[in-house]
């Protein structure tokens, strides 16, 4: 189910009125488990079955991890919960890449017959899920997390309908405690009640929702066409339509993944949950590895905490090793996209910058600090790390290699031509005007802070007043349908 | 102890002693990032002499979440 859809929005309030109605702990947290279940399979119809079974597999798993009572037995438990998900992740998201890699290797060697491919149904949110399970599993192995003695707190930790498609990516140890206390409240007149719908979080809730779809469905889709124009075949394009091309795409992305994300944290606020931010002011980055503190966080910290600090940990002294890992790791979170070389190059890319940075800093750190720590040196890291930045982009939004290819050459060597861009620019005034107000509020929330808490204490006829600048132009500038979420695809 | 510890904080991530307290975290310090967070692993493996786990390491959300760690290792902070 998509969130800019009327599906959803008469999905949402059903979901909050009987919550709000039937104050029963019980019936509420049953209730919310079957609710994110028909939300998936709404649109993914029996693929539901694999969230189920990725529940069912990591509660068992886990709960048996922790009760094994040799190492040995540990880690074969663990191989299977990691096999299982993984393997069902693989199989469906990766079956098609690896018999066509497969196919062209046959057909440089010569081996004859091709393997047909199965052309399978990607599971919606299949990604993000996995991951999600996956923690569990691993703070268990590893020791730091006590496994939850109850299935159904598990299956709403999984399933839980806000980031269940598109992320963010939970953590059971941040999640699990909040739905426990709502549990295990039994004190005076909130003997009964579970979730709770109070005012100030609905407040909250509906300005984050608001502001994420006011990226979507006013920003990003139509920002959109001026990325078609110039993506959809760059050969023959000049650097400067190029580097615009760039530039709207990163905004595109960014205001419809965050977007999302805004969306689903709000929703989760309204119903009583805190899930921390995915996105916090990524174009202010002033190094690759500041990006990753701003960019797509749940899913850095997931990479991060389970596979680079992992692999590095023990050759962290080592600049190879560091550089190896980082690769490495970026690599993974670039197939973890999607299954295509595109994909691989964009966190390659990222990879190689963060490592040189990473290795750069680890040795000029300290005598380059004074001059980074100034103004001017500050804005200088800021336009740097943004025009490597949006260099990765056009290996994550264009997947033809001679149309990537050129587009990265002319992006790298700059022609100086201008009489097309400024065309470009004259055929595609609103998007350009929109690039402009996207920039100015990007930064005065850079330089606010955290807006929409803001939003949510001004008083109610402001907040009211807010709702309808945001209303307003989303309805006079809807693009006709409801266009996907680029993460939905991931 | 508790001086000490806040002291490698400040060195290893450049801030003034007096704006680190148990709650600080990444959310609080700017220079927090995995960078510098390897290089507090370090620096707190070198003064006390001791070793972490991957699980401590990743456990660590706070301040507080560290000196957890140093008592696990019989570091009295």
């Amino acid at each position: 189910m998509l969130f800019n859809t009327l599906d959803f929005l008469i999905f949402l309030p059903i979901v909050l009125g009987i919550i709000a109605i039937f104050h029963y702990r019980k019936f509420q947290h049953i209730f919310l488990i079957f609710a994110s279940l028909f939300f998936l399979y709404y649109t993914d119809n029996y693929l539901v079955t694999l969230l189920i079974f990725t529940i069912l597999l990591h509660f068992y798993i886990g709960r048996a991890i922790f009760n094994a009572n040799s190492l040995r037995r540990k880690k074969a438990l663990f191989v299977v919960g990691l096999a299982g998900s993984l393997g069902l992740l693989g199989f469906f998201k990766y079956s098609d890449f690896s018999i066509t890699q497969f196919n062209i290797l046959g057909n440089i060697f010569d081996l004859g017959s091709e393997i047909s491919l199965l052309n399978l149904a990607l599971p919606i949110g299949i990604s993000f899920y996995t991951f999600q399970s996956l923690s569990y599993i691993i703070d268990i192995y590893r020791g730091s997390l006590t496994p939850t003695k109850s299935l159904k707190e598990y299956a709403l930790f999984v399933a839980f309908f806000p980031p269940l498609v598109a992320g963010p990516i939970l953590r059971a140890s941040h999640f699990l405690p909040q739905l426990k206390e709502k549990l295990e409240k039994s004190n005076g007149s909130e003997r009964l009640k579970l979730f709770i719908i109070k005012n100030a979080d609905l407040k909250f809730g509906i300005s984050l929702m608001a502001i994420g779809f006011f990226k979507k469905m006013f920003f990003a889709d139509n920002i959109s066409p001026l990325v078609n124009n110039i993506f959809s075949n760059p050969i023959g394009m000049e650097s400067f339509s190029i580097i615009l091309g760039a530039i709207a795409f990163g905004v595109q992305i960014y205001c419809d993944f965050s977007g999302y994300s805004d969306i689903a944290i709000g929703a989760a606020a309204i119903l009583g949950f805190k899930i921390p931010l995915n996105f916090n002011k990524p174009f202010f980055a002033t190094s690759p590895s500041d990006y990753w503190t701003r960019w797509h966080i749940s899913l850095s910290t997931w990479v991060r905490d389970y596979l680079y600090y992992p692999l590095v940990f023990k050759h962290r002294r080592s600049n190879i090793m560091v550089f190896s890992c980082l690769l490495a790791s970026m690599l993974v979170m670039g197939l973890w996209h999607g299954a295509s070389w595109n994909f691989i190059i964009w966190g390659g890319l990222h990879g190689i910058f963060l490592a040189v940075f990473t290795v750069l800093r680890k040795k000029y750190g300290k005598s380059t600090e004074s001059f980074f720590k100034t103004k001017f040196g500050k804005i200088f890291s800021i336009v740097v790390t943004q025009y490597l930045i949006f260099f990765t982009f056009i290996a994550f939004r264009i997947q033809n290699f001679d149309h990537m290819w050129y587009a990265m050459q002319k992006y790298i060597l700059l022609d100086f031509n201008t009489s097309q861009t400024i065309e470009i620019i004259k055929n595609n005034e609103f998007p350009i005007l929109l690039l402009i107000l996207f920039t100015i509020l990007h930064y005065i929330s850079y330089k606010k802070g955290n807006l929409p808490e803001l939003i949510s204490k001004l008083k109610l006829r402001y907040w009211i007043l807010f709702l309808f600048c945001v209303v307003l132009p989303i309805s006079l500038f809807y693009v006709g349908s409801a266009q996907e979420f680029i993460y939905f695809q991931f | 102890m508790t001086s000490k510890l806040y002291e490698i904080l400040s060195q290893v991530f450049d801030i003034d002693i007096s704006l680190i307290n148990d709650q600080s975290s990444p959310e609080t310090i700017e220079n927090w990032d995995s960078f510098h967070g390897l290089a507090l692993i370090d620096a707190l493996e070198m003064e006390f002499n001791i070793q972490f786990s991957i699980s401590e390491i990743t456990d660590v959300k706070t301040v507080a979440d560290i000196k957890k760690h140093l008592k696990n290792h019989s570091i009295e902070i």
